[in-house]
């Protein structure tokens, strides 16, 4: 176990504390001041919402499920799929890569769509030859549409992992066994962290999801939670009822980041790039046809629908051309809150690898908005921020990076927590006796070394703020909307040409985003990173 | 340290604050403006907002409330910044959640002039809201699928066995106008007829989806032989070319549901005066008519002179039904429904 304690007065213990309060102050402060200010009190109905019965829990055991086909589905073929990629390195499939994953910025409802649309003409098909037809609805249907949707997060988190590997591991195993042994008993055992890691956000971000569910007729707890807060329109009601839930997250996340073995994965950033990839075992062909199928269906049918229903270029340009205000307005939102999230979300990660404190709290803090509906989150920032003394913040755009702030970092923790333990602590040892200064170290060993995770859990937290709907439209300052609120506005009026544009637009935007951090990252920081260590030497 | 980290430590605190003071910046506001939040379509709501915005040279400042928000969205938030408003109005596309809002009290009396030729059935006793503008509930039909025939008249086809469940479909009665729909048929038939009619849809297997959109572009689209929802929706597939005809139920019977827009000043507001003016506006014959002619309402709530392009030549016969009784049957109807549709 690294240590990270220098002293209480160090700039470094100073900067982790801060980070800390300020995660604290994000996720915990909200919700305290949400139930002062209702007063809430454990009542009888408190008490009866606090425990499922009947048909309460069977909503639940429902959501579990539904949870569990997804995070471990997900996680298999997203081994599968980052497998794929991972080959990508160069060419015009590494830029397919990236579309794939830029397939979680397509609402679910278009994924939906594509997937019912094929899914009817097959049944058309079926029945104009006379065979029996399929109905897509139901368990099989909300699962495949809720796993489509989730993929690529699976893929990514898993090809993070890839880039991870020690290659000195992977190239020594290559020497004395042929690929196939590499990849079952070197590569996928060593990855075992990760798909731990990409489980666990699979299976938490299932549970708290009802749009897909509901859609085929699957009825899940999330649902219950909303049709609860339709109806009493009462947020302790609905803290209540999200109890359950949190007894069920805190111990996915505990698992998910436990048992993680470090020295075998470590961060390679700057290190030794793996040269020779291993290849597909010539055993797996069935598989590789098959995850390839897959993977040009998940891209390929939201993308026809995307396509079809925009038309034309002028249809897409129309689309843009309106919606600059919301595109921008989301970059900035997402940017902002990926950037924010990370020192504070980075002091919580640390914090929960020492285990001298009060590890069980800390846990239950930083999970306890993983079991939060939307709604609710953006409820207790209005709460706590609607007063006429903040009432520069409360009307200004860091309302919506709050609420993502609330809702996802406890997501970049988790990610952070993995990496963290990832890092070989002779790395950090070597540091501490070498470095001049503590931010010396910081910035030349553990930043470095953090630096895959730190863009992991950024890229998450940006595509799930871009995509973020429930809280933002909660505290939006008035007059202004991000894309996500102008593509389900539109979505209701059955603008399919324009809803598709945007989510044309939206990922475009978000394409351009990462093109350029890509080149950021390779031509400064690298060319910096090359500078200092020449220098050093 | 050296310089080059001071620089890149520097530069990396000034990004930060420069992003954060641009978070937190405001807009300078205008001598004048208003803030409203409405749950009417962005594409129908944002046109007449900015027309008001020409007009009067005040500066509107919307929030639109979106369907898959399930009517958690802008209700709440309305309820939550209740003790420091910040919205002047709410233009609400239906009647339940404005009533509630009243009852919350979120709202203030306020009688608009241009309420006056509006039936009293439309306007609040006490002056907290008024209407006009109405949508209807109908029944989406796809001419692909259905032979006209066998088109349904009545809402009570949808229980007729000839049609297949899984050919129908319906928005979950617990959210917005389908839930106002299932107060309205409670209110009208009586609790228990009300709930025996729901219940026998979901024994038959009828597909309960996610919204009155979802259920538009699933007939639209030949998933669904018909479903149950708002003529706006159902406008919008009719200009979009697609094989579909509304019908109006019930025209023999109980009559159509309509549902009028409503708006409410809310108390407190930080532009009271503006606040009136725009209710002003939204209540206009004016407005009435571009809305109407717009898509999103197919029943005006006084006489004007525009022709109805999807309606029928004999009009539409209303369904008797008070909007305040209406109400008092929601608590019970998503009480009672939600045992029935989510399990």
């Amino acid at each position: 176990m690294m240590h990270y304690h220098k002293g209480w007065m160090s700039p470094g213990r100073l900067g982790h504390q801060a980070g800390l309060v300020i995660f604290v102050i994000s996720i915990l402060l909200p919700l305290i001041y949400l139930l002062v200010k209702t007063g809430a009190s454990p009542t009888d109905k408190w008490l009866h919402l606090l425990l499922p019965q009947g048909r309460r829990l069977g909503l639940l055991i429902n959501s579990i499920t539904m949870g569990c086909i997804v995070s471990l589905l997900g996680t298999g073929l997203g081994f599968f799929i980052a497998a794929l990629c991972w080959r990508w390195q160069k060419g015009p499939w590494a830029y397919f890569k990236w579309v794939f994953l830029l397939m979680i910025l397509v609402p679910p409802y278009i994924h939906s769509l594509a997937w019912g649309t094929a899914f009817n003409q097959l049944d058309s098909w079926l029945l104009n030859h006379n065979w029996a037809g399929i109905s897509f609805t139901g368990w099989v249907a909300a699962s495949l549409v809720q796993l489509m949707y989730l993929l690529p997060i699976a893929a990514g988190i898993i090809m993070l992992g890839f880039q991870s590997l020690n290659p000195i591991l992977i190239e020594a195993a290559r020497v004395f066994a042929p690929d196939k042994e590499v990849w079952s008993r070197v590569i996928l055992p060593v990855s075992y962290p990760i798909l731990k890691v990409s489980t666990g956000i699979l299976f938490l971000l299932t549970i708290i999801d009802y749009s897909i569910p509901s859609l085929f007729q699957v009825s899940t707890y999330a649902m219950e939670i909303f049709a609860e807060f339709s109806a009493s329109n009462d947020p302790n009601q609905v803290m209540a009822l999200s109890i359950p839930l949190l007894f069920i997250t805190v111990p996915v996340m505990v698992f998910t980041s436990s048992g993680l073995r470090t020295v075998l994965l470590q961060p390679q950033k700057f290190n030794l790039p793996l040269k020779n990839i291993p290849a597909w075992p010539q055993e797996w062909k069935e598989l590789k046809i098959l995850t390839s199928l897959l993977l040009i269906l998940q891209v390929g049918l939201p993308l026809l629908v995307i396509i079809k229903f925009t038309g034309s270029i002028n249809s897409f340009v129309t689309a843009i051309w309106g919606s600059g205000k919301e595109i921008g307005l989301s970059l900035q939102i997402a940017s902002l809150t990926a950037l924010l999230a990370l020192p504070p979300a980075l002091s919580a990660a640390k914090n929960l690898l020492n285990k001298s404190s009060g590890n069980a709290v800390w846990w239950i803090i930083t999970t306890l908005p993983l079991a939060l509906p939307a709604p609710l989150a953006g409820i207790a920032l209005i709460a706590l921020w609607n007063h006429t003394s903040t009432n520069a913040i409360y009307g200004s755009l860091m309302m919506p990076v709050l609420a993502s702030l609330l809702r996802f970092m406890p997501l970049a923790v988790l990610v952070l927590v993995v990496y963290i333990k990832m890092i070989n602590p002779i790395y950090q040892e070597a540091g501490d006796v070498f470095q001049k200064t503590e931010l010396h170290g910081f910035l030349r060993i553990f930043l470095p070394l953090i630096l895959p995770g730190l863009l992991a859990a950024s890229g998450l937290i940006f595509a799930l703020t871009a995509g973020e709907l429930g809280a933002t439209l909660l505290v939006a300052p008035a007059g202004k909307a991000t894309l996500t609120m102008k593509i389900y506005n539109y979505l209701h009026y059955g603008a399919t040409e324009t809803v598709a544009g945007l989510c044309a637009a939206l990922m475009l935007a978000t394409f351009l985003v990462i093109i350029f951090m890509l080149w950021l990252n390779k031509f400064v920081i690298r060319n910096w990173i090359d500078q200092r260590g020449k220098a050093d030497a | 340290m050296k310089q080059r980290e001071i620089i890149v430590i520097t530069m990396s605190l000034l990004m930060a604050l420069l992003i954060l003071l641009g978070g937190c910046g405001q807009d300078a506001k205008p001598d004048s403006s208003v803030v409203v939040y409405t749950s009417v379509d962005q594409i129908y709501a944002e046109p007449i907002l900015n027309e008001f915005q020409e007009s009067s040279g005040i500066k509107v400042q919307a929030i639109y409330d979106v369907e898959a928000a399930k009517t958690t969205g802008l209700v709440n938030r309305l309820i939550a910044e209740k003790n420091n408003p910040q919205a002047d109005v709410f233009w609400n596309g239906e009647f339940a959640q404005t009533i509630l809002l009243k009852q919350e009290g979120v709202l203030t009396p306020y009688e608009s002039p241009s309420a006056q030729d509006i039936p009293e059935s439309l306007i609040d006793p006490e002056g907290y809201w008024a209407g006009a503008g109405g949508r209807c509930r109908v029944i989406l039909v796809n001419t692909e699928l259905m032979v006209p025939e066998d088109y349904p008249d009545s809402i009570f086809d949808l229980l007729d066995e000839k049609y297949p469940a899984d050919k129908i479909g319906i928005a979950y009665p617990l959210f917005g106008t389908t839930a106002t729909h299932a107060a309205a048929l409670y209110a009208y038939l009586g609790p228990e007829e009300g709930k025996k009619y729901f219940a026998a849809l979901k024994d038959r297997g009828v597909m309960v989806v996610d919204g009155n959109s979802v259920v538009r572009d699933m007939v639209a689209d030949g998933r669904l032989a018909m479903g149950l929802t708002d003529t706006d929706d159902a406008v919008a597939a009719l200009e979009d070319g697609k094989p579909v005809k509304m019908i109006f139920p019930d025209q023999d019977d109980m009559g159509t549901l309509i549902i009028p827009y409503t708006t409410g000043l809310v108390a407190g507001g930080p532009n009271p005066d503006a606040g009136q003016q725009l209710i002003d506006y939204l209540l206009s014959k004016e407005v009435e008519k571009k809305i109407f002619a717009a898509g999103f309402s197919q029943v005006t709530v006084r006489p004007l002179d525009i022709e109805a392009e999807y309606l029928p030549d004999s009009g539409v016969k209303a369904m008797q039904v008070n909007i305040t009784q209406a109400y008092e049957q929601l608590e019970l109807i998503k009480e009672e429904l939600r045992q029935i549709f989510i399990r």
